[in-house]
């Protein structure tokens, strides 16, 4: 099976304390990968990582078939896009001018991409923003002008990180849409979530990343046999260890 | 102790008659007031953070409300209205009076306070109409400083009273003072509380309103803009990631506002300056130093600030990291270069030699280049996050106002080095400045090379940790 992401033996530390400790993961062509890890995990560093923001200490992470270092950055940035939370946008361009400047970054034809932008536009209901400034968006039409800029760019491997927050359900149940859409293409979708009911039913297969280390990695099969006898929260509260709350210290309530 | 009626004062200061001495306490009085202007400021309700207790459920009408009573109560407004209960309590003389100015302070406040909304929202939406206000102001001053015989009127105190005093009386100051301490009749006295009622009523339904459309437009509004080929243009002249770095940078209310004033007070002093003299010349070849260093900090100073997190987008597209560090110093010098090319055109204008116009472009180049060295260094290591930055705010801006006095003080010290004329030395002078340069353009150079690994180790992991 074809890999569009291999990790091997990834460290990253901030200051000594480790965030990461020899991760290794490997995320298959063409599916819809699942991280997910309770907070301070190291999703988002990971994420930082793998989108060329952060360096990391040690390890060998391949994307695309090719090795993530300095002479490969140009050709592997061509294939990866990413929607962090919060998203990143130019806050003094209008939506428009945000969302050609960044696909002509990425060296997209201009034939024919104003239609893209504004179908994409008009499908998430934020073309009324099209000649808006970023800075003048909610927060929910933020996220969705970084989503749609991202799939413009036409992506081998899409990073998202909490892609769903702050967007309405309407809006998230056409994200998902647009995301199996591109799965069927062969883009490799790579989400990180705290929130398992996202990662449930979208994705093939889950890993679950807790104190920088992956303790689990489920596909497709494996997951059907354990969901037999118990809900993905629960698998994930017994790998994870996660303690009962103690229900005492809120009798007041 | 000091005044008109002592006989030793008479004797030492025989111009320091009473209108004098009122006209003196009316300039006081203003000065304070105008103090008090400046130092008012609506960003002291932090009307972002007290939104959030609209979410906990805290009613508008109530928040309005306790917003406008804490800024009335924050304590450099407040010192300012105790400061004139004290002093104007000081003329008082009845009751009556004592209940004047203290609605007189209140209704000052509201006054001030309505008057820096309408500033605020003013230069929010018509910022290019108060910058060409505010360039006209300066421009009449300069006129009107450039006519009048300063000698006479700065010479000759005993003139300011008849000169100022028939329209001083009528400044904030003036009014303070006639209200507060002339003997009024009962009925006039009880006209002026009403009146002041009326004002202070007024005054709490606009600020009222001010405080709760504020509160309400988070975002402010939602306004169209024209689709612009700005972009395309900026493109053509600085590169893709110059275009981007310059159009952040230039779409700062600051930056206008910034080079609006430095070419004004330059051209005002080298009208006052250019005199034939080597101190007049000294001075003339600084403040025109001071166009090209103002450009330079105002793009280098923060050069990752303006983007901010904006940068890590740019830094995840298929772009090589050092370009994008790169090509925004090289946008920052060909804009300096626009503020280089002025002095070209201005100093043969000014100065027939052309050794002596050879000696101002080798020096103001000389301290281009210091700061230059100094700030490719400064905006790795001193990389701060500019958030709201506020119009002529001394408290937030782009570059602050104790760099700007500062580098204005460096530049006048480099000035003594490079601008005197010495006749007999002057081709010297010019040749040693030269030599200086290339060993400064060296240095940047080098430094240029090597800026994306401390580009990869500072700046970056700090934006990604604002995340």
């Amino acid at each position: 099976m074809e890999r569009a992401l291999t990790i091997h033996n990834l460290t990253k530390s901030y200051e000594r304390t480790p965030v990461l400790s020899n991760l290794e993961l490997d995320v298959p062509t063409g599916t819809i990968f699942g991280l997910i890890g309770p907070n301070g995990a190291g999703k988002s560093t990971l994420i930082g990582i793998l989108t060329g923001l952060l360096d990391y200490d040690e390890g060998e992470i391949t994307i695309n078939d090719l090795e993530l270092n300095t002479s490969n950055e140009i050709e592997i940035k061509k294939d990866v896009a990413s929607v962090l939370q919060p998203p990143l946008l130019f806050e003094n361009f209008t939506s428009y001018e945000f969302t050609s400047y960044v696909c002509e970054m990425y060296g997209i034809s201009k034939n024919g991409l104003s239609d893209k932008i504004r179908s994409l536009f008009t499908y998430f209901e934020i073309d009324e923003f099209i000649h808006v400034k970023v800075r003048q968006l909610s927060s929910g039409s933020r996220k969705k002008l970084a989503f749609c800029t991202a799939i413009l760019t036409e992506p081998k491997l899409f990073f998202l990180d909490e892609p769903f927050e702050s967007v309405d359900v309407i809006s998230i149940g056409r994200m998902k849409a647009v995301l199996r859409r591109l799965k069927e293409k062969g883009t490799t979708i790579f989400i990180t979530s705290h929130i398992l009911e996202v990662v449930e039913n979208l994705c093939d297969d889950i890993a679950i990343l807790h104190n920088g280390e992956i303790l689990a990695y489920l596909d497709t099969e494996s997951r059907k046999e354990l969901e037999k006898n118990s809900s993905l929260s629960e698998i994930f509260e017994d790998y994870v260890n996660a303690r009962p709350g103690n229900d005492e210290l809120l009798d007041w309530i | 102790m000091f005044a008109p009626n002592i006989e030793v004062v008479q004797e030492l200061y025989p111009w320091f008659t009473e209108e004098m001495q009122f006209f003196a306490h009316l300039f006081f009085i203003n000065s304070i007031w105008f103090t008090q202007l400046f130092f008012t400021k609506i960003s002291r309700l932090h009307l972002s953070e007290n939104r959030k207790f609209l979410a906990f459920g805290m009613p508008l009408k109530k928040l309005t409300n306790y917003l406008n009573i804490a800024g009335f109560l924050q304590p450099i407004h407040l010192f300012f209205s105790i400061f004139w209960i004290f002093y104007l309590g000081l003329f008082a003389q009845t009751f009556i009076q004592y209940f004047i100015v203290i609605l007189l302070v209140v209704v000052n406040y509201g006054i001030i306070s309505s008057f820096k909304w309408r500033l605020k929202n003013a230069s929010i939406d018509y910022l290019k109409l108060t910058n060409a206000l505010m360039a006209t102001v300066i421009i009449a001053l300069v006129v009107t400083l450039s006519y009048v015989d300063l000698n006479s009127t700065i010479g000759q105190p005993e003139r300011f009273a008849d000169l100022f005093l028939p329209w001083i009386q009528f400044t904030p100051g003036g009014l303070l003072y006639t209200l507060s301490g002339h003997p009024f009749e009962l009925t006039s006295s009880l006209l002026i509380i009403a009146l002041l009622t009326a004002a202070l009523v007024t005054l709490s339904f606009d600020l009222y309103y001010h405080t709760k459309s504020s509160l309400l437009n988070s975002f402010g509004t939602q306004k169209k803009q024209k689709v612009s080929k700005r972009i395309r243009l900026y493109t053509k002249i600085f590169g893709r990631q110059g275009a981007k770095f310059f159009h952040s940078v230039w779409s700062h209310s600051y930056t206008k506002n910034q080079l609006l004033i430095t070419f004004v007070i330059t051209g005002m002093y080298i009208f006052l300056f250019h005199d034939g003299t080597s101190a007049g010349d000294v001075i003339v070849g600084v403040f025109l130093t001071f166009i090209p260093v103002m450009i330079l900090m105002l793009f280098m100073t923060n050069m990752f600030g303006f983007e901010n997190r904006e940068l890590l987008l740019v830094i995840q597209s298929p772009v090589k990291t050092a370009d994008v560090a790169i090509e925004r110093v090289k946008t920052s010098l060909i804009c300096t270069i626009f503020g280089f090319a002025v002095i070209v055109i201005t100093t043969p204008f000014l100065y027939s030699a052309p050794a002596t116009n050879i000696q101002i472009y080798t020096g103001a180049l000389f301290i281009c280049l210091v700061f230059l060295n100094y700030l490719l260094h400064s905006s790795i290591k001193n990389y701060e996050k500019i958030e709201d930055v506020q119009l002529s705010s001394l408290s937030n801006p782009v570059i602050p106002a104790s760099v700007t006095f500062t580098a204005m003080f460096i530049i006048l010290l480099l000035g003594l080095v490079s601008f005197p004329v010495i006749n007999q030395f002057q081709w010297t002078h010019i040749i040693l400045l030269s030599i200086c340069n290339c060993i400064l353009l060296y240095l940047f150079w080098k430094r240029l090379r090597n800026i994306i690994n401390p580009f990869k180790s500072q700046v970056v992991p700090r934006l990604w940790n604002e995340l």
